[in-house]
């Protein structure tokens, strides 16, 4: 008796001894695979300086080019599109080394969807002469409208040259305005009523201009999935707002965000000659938020803001800045405005509201 | 710098190092060999914390020997500097303003990482030794107790003996190298299962909660539309449990890795049938440090029901300090203290009624009660609860429809969180443990969870897109 309880007991003691080890095994070896790409993808294909084998592991690197669409097994022909991301540091001085052989329009992550850009738009700013060269195509084709406006082709341009000063409009003013931008302008299309009811917002958390350059889909204000040039080519507007830029802030540098952003102005007015667009200054962080952050400050906020600014043309083009009435002091966002220092709280947006009812702009305003 | 379990570095590179070395050098330098380990782990982490923690090692194993000894002063004596240590850092830290020394010297008051817990394994340490539960520690031994690199920062707290315990220990030099290496790679396969499953837990669900939750909490708590409400205290609630859950298998995994025995530190939490049983499955080692040396040592309810009400209120009023002298700590504490109360005076013999109001108050209560937890301003607290019942302040906007593009985008992680509550979930995976079916499962939540990983790795600032 004893003895079969022995055995019992020892049999059932054995039991989680018959272990094997295929759970450790299959990690090793996936683990070995992975490390094995990354060790033979590093001269190539992970040859940017993201991806930074001193504080990541290989195989996290492997993991990383995934996230930024590359794929091993895709060969290494878009090797050097993907922008190097946030690093935690401003790297403003990587980037336009980078420049040189990357086309700016594969900047943010996916190869495949830059077509649509290079065929639109034939300016190609790869590199730093980019932004005067299209500037002054800009300033050339102006001009040239000057010239054109006596021939009869486009009647309507006669307004064209002319400034106009900021008027204080009503709410219907934003009955067919689109209004772009991430999730700052998520929150105006959630907490400001009178303009959400209004007008069309083609807005998304962590939008960014490179992602409206490449034409990326999101989910638009009919719920259907769609870039901003497909919206664009299905509805007229007579005022477009965009306000993007704080989530790519620790991407290449001021330039490389206005050349971009420039690109993007120049393809609205393209696709909607008649609309007028508003280059909205990006929103401040509060300043105990600023004192803080190496890379969300309002420092850097300020510099990409003088940048585009420069975008305005004053006559289609107009570049407001809604710090003017959210800023304390010392530059930063009011802290009662705010609960996590980036984001209006979703009782302050009136502020907003007002501010941009105090800066429509007629064009058959004298 | 800091290094948690679930960085890249930690996992590709720190722990196979530790476990190479651990398992190559010979058996005495076993010891040594995780606790230098565990004392480097804690400078990464903690910088000049350290030598507060080598002086409460010292100190203490000075301690060790009258109390062993069964001195009665000494214990005394240990447990006041102890607790007095572990008081005066934690009052300097909610109540010091920062020194400025000169122009760039700023000293700011903190408490040393890991502290709550490593005072309290070695004031464990000094009852057991004095109870004469365990014999006195070498050095060696007391520094690995307390410098584990795996329970150094959030615990859990582990008794002495758990350490003594290792049953790797069985395996001798003389042993041949053959079965010495199918010894290692049966824990290491052992304590891998538990330690994916954390990880998983940990940067797949409850890192994603927590974006949930700081983006319920820009808008601003007064302005939440109440079913927002109520699903921020479901998201908060699972992103609390699966974080710490997450970290103790991760952490309890690691340790097995190394041939420690499995530490648990939660037991299906949401499924207890009242408020105090709750606590006996949450953070247990922490609750049963409570019982062992404060509850039971003043009576615990053996002494009447004045008696009872007294020594809970001491052991949650010192809960709720240890969790940090705040308001809204103390808050929280008394809270659960009084539905405690209530539940053992009230609900206890209240059938079939008592039995519902005990489910009633862990699956609503309690989340509430982590609401207290979370929001460390009393007006906060406040709009968050006027939100629930839905009253608003006169400040307040609030959108009604702003849960849905929430819930949009929280599914895919709110979905999962509900699903591993599941309790008989561990018995399925115990029975099937060696199988290819769950090593496959593994595989591919550890590969998700690596994906996960390096997208915040190679962009520290993922969690924080606009």
């Amino acid at each position: 008796m004893n003895n079969t309880k022995d055995q019992k007991r020892k049999q059932h003691k054995k039991k989680p001894e018959k272990k094997n080890y295929i759970l450790l095994m299959s990690v090793m070896l996936t683990v070995a695979v992975v490390t094995l790409t990354g060790l033979i993808g590093m001269p190539s294909i992970y040859a940017s300086p993201q991806y930074d084998l001193i504080h990541t592991p290989t195989a996290g690197i492997v993991m990383q080019g995934l996230r930024n669409g590359i794929y091993p097994w895709k060969g290494s022909s878009s090797a050097n599109t993907s922008v190097s991301s946030e690093t935690g540091e401003t790297s403003n001085e990587d980037i336009p080394v980078q420049n040189g052989d990357t086309d700016l329009n594969t900047a943010s992550s996916a190869p495949e969807v830059t077509e649509l850009n290079t065929d639109a738009v034939s300016t190609d700013i790869s590199d730093a002469d980019a932004t005067s060269d299209s500037l002054e195509d800009t300033d050339a084709a102006n001009a040239g409208q000057t010239d054109v406006i006596p021939e009869e082709a486009e009647p309507e341009r006669t307004f064209d040259d002319m400034t106009h000063e900021f008027i204080t409009v009503d709410d219907d003013y934003f009955n067919d305005a689109l209004f772009v931008g991430d999730s700052r302008m998520v929150g105006l299309s959630q907490y400001c009523e009178p303009i959400d009811e209004r007008a069309d917002f083609y807005v998304k958390k962590a939008l960014t201009i490179f992602n409206l350059l490449d034409g990326k889909q999101i989910r638009s204000f009919d719920g259907t999935q769609k870039s901003l040039w497909e919206v664009l080519e299905e509805k007229n507007y007579s005022k477009i707002y965009i306000m993007v830029g704080i989530n790519e802030i620790g991407v290449g540098n001021s330039e490389y965000f206005k050349d971009a952003y420039s690109e993007v102005v120049d393809r609205i007015r393209q696709a909607q000659p008649e609309a007028i667009i508003f280059i909205n200054g990006i929103m401040h962080v509060s300043s105990s938020k600023s004192a803080t952050d190496q890379l969300y400050n309002n420092t850097n906020i300020n510099v990409r803001n003088e940048a585009i600014k420069t975008l305005a043309d004053n006559i289609r083009i107009y570049y407001i800045d809604v710090n003017e009435v959210v800023d304390d002091e010392a530059g930063g966002l009011r802290a009662d405005l705010t609960f996590d220092d980036i984001h209006l709280k979703g009782s302050s947006y009136e502020p907003w509201h007002e501010f941009l009812l105090n800066h429509g702009i007629d064009l058959n305003e004298k | 710098m800091n290094m948690q379990f679930s960085d890249l570095t930690f996992i590709f590179r720190v722990l196979p190092v530790i476990l190479l070395i651990y398992y190559i050098v010979p058996y005495k330098f076993r010891s040594p060999v995780l606790s230098v380990a565990g004392l480097i782990f804690y400078a990464i982490n903690a910088g000049p914390d350290l030598i507060i923690l080598l002086l409460s090692i010292i100190i203490n194993y000075g301690l060790s020997f009258p109390v062993s000894a069964k001195k009665k002063p000494a214990l005394i004596f240990s447990l006041v500097i102890n607790a007095s240590a572990l008081i005066a850092f934690k009052l300097c830290a909610a109540f010091m303003k920062p020194v400025n020394i000169g122009d760039l010297l700023v000293i700011e008051f903190m408490l040393p990482l890991g502290m709550s817990f490593y005072i309290f394994k070695l004031i464990s340490y000094q009852c057991d030794l004095y109870r004469g539960n365990i014999r006195r520690g070498s050095l060696t031994d007391l520094t690995l107790y307390v410098s584990l690199f795996t329970q150094i920062i959030s615990g859990p707290i582990s008794r002495f003996t758990y350490e003594l315990d290792n049953p790797n220990r069985l395996i001798v030099s003389n042993e041949s190298a053959k079965s010495r290496i199918k010894n290692a790679m049966g824990y290491i396969e052992e304590g891998l299962i538990y330690f994916i499953t954390g990880l998983f837990f940990k940067v797949v669900i409850a890192d994603h909660l927590a974006m949930i939750w700081r983006e319920i909490g820009t808008i601003g708590y007064e302005n939440l539309s109440t079913p927002l409400a109520w699903i921020g205290v479901f998201v908060y609630s699972m992103d609390l449990y699966y974080d710490f859950w997450g970290y103790s298998l991760m952490a309890a995994g690691i340790g097995m890795m190394f041939g420690f025995k499995f530490i648990r530190n939660f037991k299906n939490p949401y499924f207890a049938s009242s408020v105090s049983d709750f606590y006996r499955r949450w953070h247990m080692t922490l609750g049963e440090w409570f019982k062992d040396y404060i509850y039971i040592p003043l009576g615990g309810s053996k002494k009447g029901s004045t008696r009872t009400v007294i020594n809970l209120s001491i052991v949650w009023l010192l809960t709720g300090l240890w969790h940090g002298l705040s308001f809204n700590y103390i808050l929280w504490a008394v809270s659960l203290l009084l539905i405690i109360i209530f539940e053992k005076f009230v609900l206890t013999g209240a059938g079939v009624f008592g039995r519902i109001m005990g489910r009633f108050n862990v699956l609503i209560l309690i989340p509430l009660t982590w609401i207290i937890f979370a929001l460390t301003s009393s007006s906060d607290l406040l709009h968050y609860f006027m939100r629930l019942i839905n009253i608003s302040a006169p400040i307040s906007v609030i959108n009604e429809t702003d849960y849905v593009s929430l819930l949009r985008e929280g599914w895919i992680y709110m979905l999962p969180a509900l699903f591993f509550l599941i309790p008989s979930l561990k018995r399925v995976l115990n029975k099937n443990k060696y199988t290819i079916k769950v090593a496959l499962i593994m595989l591919i939540l550890f590969w998700i969870s690596i994906y996960s990983i390096a997208g915040s790795a190679s962009n520290p600032f993922m969690y924080m897109s606009f």
